[in-house]
């Protein structure tokens, strides 16, 4: 089946790819990165974010290859390479991962709402009302959901400054001595980092619906680059702020730095941060099913007003059975793990395929 | 996806959705607690329950609960069974612990408070000279004891001699490897009148001793980074100046080669807000540098041989050290044990008077 | 000298076939006169009601009856008005009758009619907006006549770019209806856009530009009104060079502007007669009284309810203390003022005007003191519901005023079920919302988004006109330059003391 090309007024302006990638990037885990992180490379983490963040370029450098290679998304890729059936058999598996990507961030941010503000909220209804949200924004189209992209990283960004309250009880002392830990430790912790860089890959998927898609290129590393920036940033002054055994301790750390801010108006700030982060969630979740719903049109020419409804039910059927904090401890393993898969060996691998594909052609 | 359905599930959704409510008038905001150990069982304790009972016409009541049990939730919810309305945790302003249980360990109290996610981290531990219950059971203010308590260790903060202090750095120097804990101490005076009356200093959890009033200025010096308070000196028998820091700073120096040397450098701006020798003359402003500066030195000096001797770092020489001397936090725990001891200490500090009030 | 149907027989056998009706209606009028030249007898037919009398007795009946008469043709040279037509469309007759044409048809000719333009102009005199009343710039307002008021517009725009198309709508009505756009400046796909939908609606009583707004806007689902509409005739002439389409429709005051986006309901049109800065900031004072209108009792709600830590611990005494007396949970209390408010808004908006001060003064001052006397709602919620009310009222648009308030109930609700998560997920559904209208094909929510940063020059601030060389980028309009930057900076350019 030949792609049937993108009608100009539901393409996107190249700028705007750099808040999907940003919105997409942002998400659950800012919330809580810096532990693990930390548990890695102590009080060098930083540099390990910084590591991971630049060596993340690389991989987006091969993404835009694949698809300037074969004009096209993942799927166009993937037929390129391996076949129209194959093609299209190794696709569909790209609608369970952002299934299962879209439930674990559902999930774990309604753990952060269960244990810092409504230990009673039922899973199901929240779930229920996001849902409605999501296939609302849906129903809007491609540029509904760029709209919540950009809409989601903008209006949250006023929570960025705030982490700089915290910067009155922070001790330098924590930071220092720089490059302590050794190499080892520090790319461990850049692997452990790179799962919460994961997002950006949804470049392959929506690439189609830029418009100019040449001049995105800068806008996309240009995403990426103040992610990891942000995402040090914060990483700094979590260091300077806490322990490193307290740290240990501390689930969501960014949370608990929140708790130290104060307005004349606000005596605690972190529930205004916690509502604020189901906006900040948003994208993450509605980009995945999107990303899903369009990928089973793709595939299997399944509407995509269908195909958001069958997910969005499935999801609201799965999430039931992940009740405690165990499970979905389980399910963000499991997500990470498949989130590195995906970006660190799949693309590489595909990024080699296409190339030798292309020669191939060629000849 | 037609709207009739849309609306339908709506509508459920308001009627089943709801999560538990709490009416800032139906519930009782607990906003300062004592806890007590009962004397001669280091397992029981005693502890009370302040609620600030706001009545219409804006005067604040004191409720008080009190319950005995064995550990703080134990404690509570023995306390619910005397409330009527429930009783929740997230206005917390004060926590005193009483002499006994700050010398047996406070751990596990504040263990609590990590754990319940309501507590803000902002408000403040003491400890107590003697009983903690003692002091909630006076009367201080109009506003309720809990926030007159609150205002008081704050203001000392800002503007006095009080190092900072609350519960995120009580729990970030406990979980800390280079620093020890410390808290304000209060006493209570009369049934009306309460004072800081010095910093209780911990070793872990368990408090080992008390810094006098007249030495919490020169901790603070050390302990803070920036901070202001006042102090006395004495020039000779009839002349007295009292000084009033504004701002100083303090910086901890270790150098590579004489990793065994720490300096601190204290340098004060200040003013002289009262002096019993009439005129102060740049001459006599002078000598009242010169002899700040000896005084500081001194009662510097003593503190931290103090600390060396007792082997605890309230400082955070440890943090300053590790920071400046590489690979120190992969030599192992014991710190305090082995290195600390043979630390020698060197105080510069440097005097600036700026002022001496309005006239001449 | 009227004759009514003195020859009923004869002209009945003529007109039956289109007449049927019309003979019902007591104004319904057939009058017979012989030429005095030619002795040719003729019939005026007319509705008394629609036909300006005077003009039938001084400019064409005198003519009609001393000219030459011959034919049907003649009438057109024999009249000195302008509006006068000849046709043998029978279909015309019915339309023309009831726009207040005066026909005149020859004993021999009986399949050709002439039409005479004579309708009545009943309007009243010119007076101040009262919606969109403001301090400083022009006091004029539209009136109901189609034609005063394309003269209003006119009389600001003398430049024959400008392009008055007319349609008629409504099976009953018969609405005139104008669609201005300037030639070479509007974007064409817009115009089309206009005009295709105005002739696609159907609809049978069109009485006031509102209904036109409801049919054609892109979705009538919504609660935002998608066409700005205002009385003024500065700003539907300012909006027209920009290089927006106006709709004026007969017998509204109300002149329609389109396309239009979210910010431009917050623009009240005196800013453009105020300095930069004093616009500037009471532009964000109004978007500051929007979100506060919409958000603050929500979040009383919310905050008492369910985030009592968030209450900053000097402020939780007062606010305890002033609930401590009332029985209804906060969402309760809420909801009773809220409505209360309303309540007042509607009755003194429907009450003769003098009334309705009364009720305000009587309502707003009795029954809140009362209330918090009665222990039924606590003295902080009272100030900050009227505060929100207040707030409300700011917006320049009185229809997005209205949506504003509306929208605050919702809020109100998910506040209550989820507390400032509620009011969250709220605002999500809003913004998707938002995103998703469109105004003619053209995103609503621009400059927002997608974001366009040179359109920011006039939305939540108002630059200098200096900076407003072009017209905005969302109505892609086929002249970008309003005027020459160049000459202008040049006229600026010029050093201290020389």
């Amino acid at each position: 089946m030949p792609e049937q090309p993108i009608a100009d007024k539901f393409k996107i302006s190249p700028f705007l790819v750099l808040y999907m990638i940003m919105s997409m990037q942002i998400g659950i885990g800012v919330l809580g990165y810096q532990r693990i992180i930390v548990a890695e490379a102590k009080n060098d983490a930083w540099i390990s974010v910084l590591v991971a963040g630049f060596a993340l370029q690389f991989i987006l450098w091969m993404i835009y290859k694949i698809n300037e290679t074969v004009n096209g998304d993942i799927v166009t890729a993937h037929i390129y390479v391996a076949g129209n059936f194959v093609g299209k058999l190794l696709s569909s598996i790209f609608i369970i991962y952002y299934f299962i990507l879209s439930l674990t961030v559902q999930r774990s941010y309604l753990e952060v709402i269960q244990v810092w503000m409504f230990p009673k909220m039922s899973i199901f209804w929240y779930t229920l009302a996001y849902m409605i949200l999501c296939i609302y924004i849906i129903y809007g189209g491609f540029r509904t959901v760029v709209g919540i992209a950009f809409f989601g990283l903008v209006l949250p960004s006023y929570l960025f400054p705030i982490f700089g309250f915290s910067l009155s009880l922070g001790e330098v002392n924590h930071l220092l001595p720089i490059f302590e830990q050794s190499i080892k430790d520090i790319l461990l912790g850049a692997y452990k980092m790179s799962l919460t860089f994961i997002g950006f890959e949804v470049v392959l998927f929506f690439y189609p619906f830029i418009k100019e898609p040449k001049k995105s290129k800068k806008w996309a590393h240009l995403g990426l680059l103040l992610t990891t920036l942000i995402y040090t940033c914060i990483m700094i002054i979590t260091i300077t702020y806490f322990s490193m055994d307290l740290l240990a301790k501390s689930i969501w750390a960014s949370l608990s730095m929140w708790k130290i801010v104060n307005f004349p108006f606000v005596e605690r700030f972190e529930y205004i941060g916690i509502a604020t982060w189901s906006l900040v969630i948003l994208p993450n979740i509605c980009i995945a099913l999107w990303i899903s719903s369009r990928l089973m049109k793709r595939i299997f020419n399944l509407q995509q007003k269908k195909g958001v409804i069958f997910i969005a039910m499935a999801t609201l059927f799965a999430i039931n059975f992940f009740p405690t904090r165990v499970e979905v401890n389980l399910l963000n393993n499991l997500t990470a793990k498949a989130g590195f898969v995906f970006t660190f060996i799949y693309i590489p691998l595909l990024f080699i395929a296409v190339m030798i594909a292309k020669k191939v052609k060629k000849t | 996806m037609s709207y009739r359905s849309l609306c339908i599930a709506m509508v459920i959704l308001f009627l089943s959705g709801c999560v538990d409510k709490s009416i800032i008038d139906d519930i009782n905001i607990q906003s300062a607690v004592a806890i007590d150990q009962i004397e001669g069982d280091p397992e029981k304790i005693k502890g009370m329950i302040l609620i600030q009972n706001y009545l219409p016409d804006q005067a604040v009541e004191n409720i008080r609960f009190t319950s005995t049990g064995k550990i703080r939730r134990d404690l509570l919810l023995n306390i619910q069974k005397k409330s009527s309305q429930p009783i929740v945790v997230g206005g917390l302003m004060v926590t005193i612990f009483g002499d006994k249980i700050s010398d047996y360990g406070i751990a596990e109290y504040v263990d609590v408070y990590m754990r319940e996610s309501s507590v803000g981290t902002r408000n403040y531990l003491a400890t107590s000279k003697s009983s903690a219950i003692g002091i909630l059971a006076g009367e201080y203010g109009p506003r309720g004891n809990a926030t007159y308590l609150r205002n008081l260790i704050e203001h000392n903060i800002e503007h006095r001699d009080v190092p900072k202090t609350n519960l995120h750095i009580f729990l970030r120097d406990y979980y800390s490897r280079g620093k020890d804990p410390y808290l304000p101490e209060i006493n209570g005076v009369s049934k009306d009148e309460v004072e800081i009356s010095g910093i209780s200093l911990f070793k872990g959890d368990k408090e080992i001793d008390v810094l006098p009033k007249n030495k919490m200025f020169y901790f603070k010096l050390l302990v803070d980074n920036y901070s202001n308070g006042n102090f006395l000196v004495t020039l000779d028998k009839h002349k007295t100046a009292m000084v009033k820091s504004i701002k100083s700073k303090r910086k901890i120096k270790i150098s590579k080669d004489h990793p065994n040397k720490v300096t601190f450098e204290i340098h004060i701006n200040g003013v002289v807000t009262e002096y019993t020798g009439g005129k102060v003359t740049e001459k006599v402003s002078k000598e009242i540098e010169k002899e700040l500066e000896k005084k500081v030195n001194d009662e510097c000096m003593k503190l931290l041989t103090q600390f060396q001797e007792q082997q605890i770092d309230p400082i955070g020489i440890g943090l300053a050290y590790k920071a400046n001397i590489r690979g120190t936090a992969k030599k192992g725990k014991n710190w305090i044990g082995e290195e600390y001891p043979t630390l020698s200490f060197d105080v510069k500090t440097k005097i600036d008077i700026r002022e001496s009030g309005v006239i001449e | 000298m009227k004759k009514k149907r003195n020859n009923e027989q004869e002209t009945k056998e003529a007109k039956d076939e289109w007449e049927g009706e019309f003979i019902k209606s007591k104004d319904y009028t057939i009058t017979n006169y012989r030429n005095q030249k030619s002795h040719l007898q003729f019939h005026l037919t007319f509705m008394s009601t629609l036909v300006d009398e005077q003009i039938l007795q001084q400019s064409a009946l005198p003519y009609l009856l001393e000219g030459d008469l011959q034919t049907i043709e003649d009438v057109k040279e024999l009249i000195p008005l302008a509006d006068v037509d000849v046709s043998n469309d029978k279909t015309k007759i019915e339309q023309n009758l009831m726009n207040g044409y005066v026909m005149i048809t020859l004993e021999n000719q009986k399949d050709q009619f002439a039409f005479i333009g004579s309708q009545k102009e009943i309007s009243r005199g010119l007076t101040t907006p009262e919606i969109e009343f403001s301090v400083i710039g022009p006091k004029e307002a539209f009136v109901e006549s189609i034609g005063q008021n394309l003269n209003l517009i006119r009389k600001r725009l003398p430049v024959k770019e400008l392009i008055i198309e007319e349609i008629t709508l409504g099976s009953l009505s018969k609405t005139r209806i104008a669609m201005l756009y300037m030639d070479g400046i509007t974007n064409e796909e817009n115009v089309n856009t206009v005009r295709q939908r105005l002739k696609n609606v159907e609809f049978d009583a069109i009485t006031d530009s509102s209904y036109i707004v409801q049919l054609i806007a892109d979705n009538s689902n919504s609660p935002f009104p998608q066409l700005l509409d205002s009385e003024r005739p500065d700003r539907v002439a300012g909006t027209l060079a920009e290089g927006k389409i106006a709709i004026v429709v007969d017998g509204s005051p109300h002149v329609l502007i389109t396309p239009t986006t979210l910010i431009e309901f917050f623009s009240s049109f005196e800013d453009y007669f105020l300095n930069w800065i004093l616009s500037s900031f009471f532009r964000l004072i109004r978007v500051g009284a929007v979100l506060f209108s919409l958000l603050i009792t929500p979040i009383y709600v919310a905050v008492l309810s369910y985030h009592y830590e968030l209450i900053p611990i000097d402020l939780l005494g007062t606010l305890v203390a002033s609930r401590r007396q009332i029985p209804l949970p906060p969402i309760l209390e809420a909801l009773f003022l809220e409505l209360t408010i309303e309540l007042l808004r509607e009755a003194g908006a429907r009450l003769p005007t003098k009334v309705g001060q009364t009720i305000g003064i009587v309502g707003g001052i009795v029954i809140g003191t009362a209330s918090v006397e009665a222990g039924l709602t606590s003295n902080i919620l009272l100030i900050i519901v009227a505060l929100a009310a207040l707030a409300s009222f700011t917006t320049p648009v009185y229809k997005m005023g209205n949506t504003i308030r509306f929208l605050r109930f919702p809020f109100l609700l998910f506040a209550e079920l989820w507390g400032l998560l509620g009011i969250v997920y709220a605002f999500c559904i809003l913004i998707t919302h938002l995103i998703r209208l469109t105004s003619l094909g053209r995103p609503f929510l621009e400059p927002l988004y997608p974001p366009r940063i040179t359109d920011l020059k006039d939305s939540f601030i108002r630059l200098p006109f200096k900076f407003q060389s072009k017209r905005p980028l969302f109505l892609r309009t086929k002249k970008q330059e309003r005027y020459n930057e160049k000459k202008a900076k040049a006229k600026i350019g010029i050093d201290i003391d020389e």
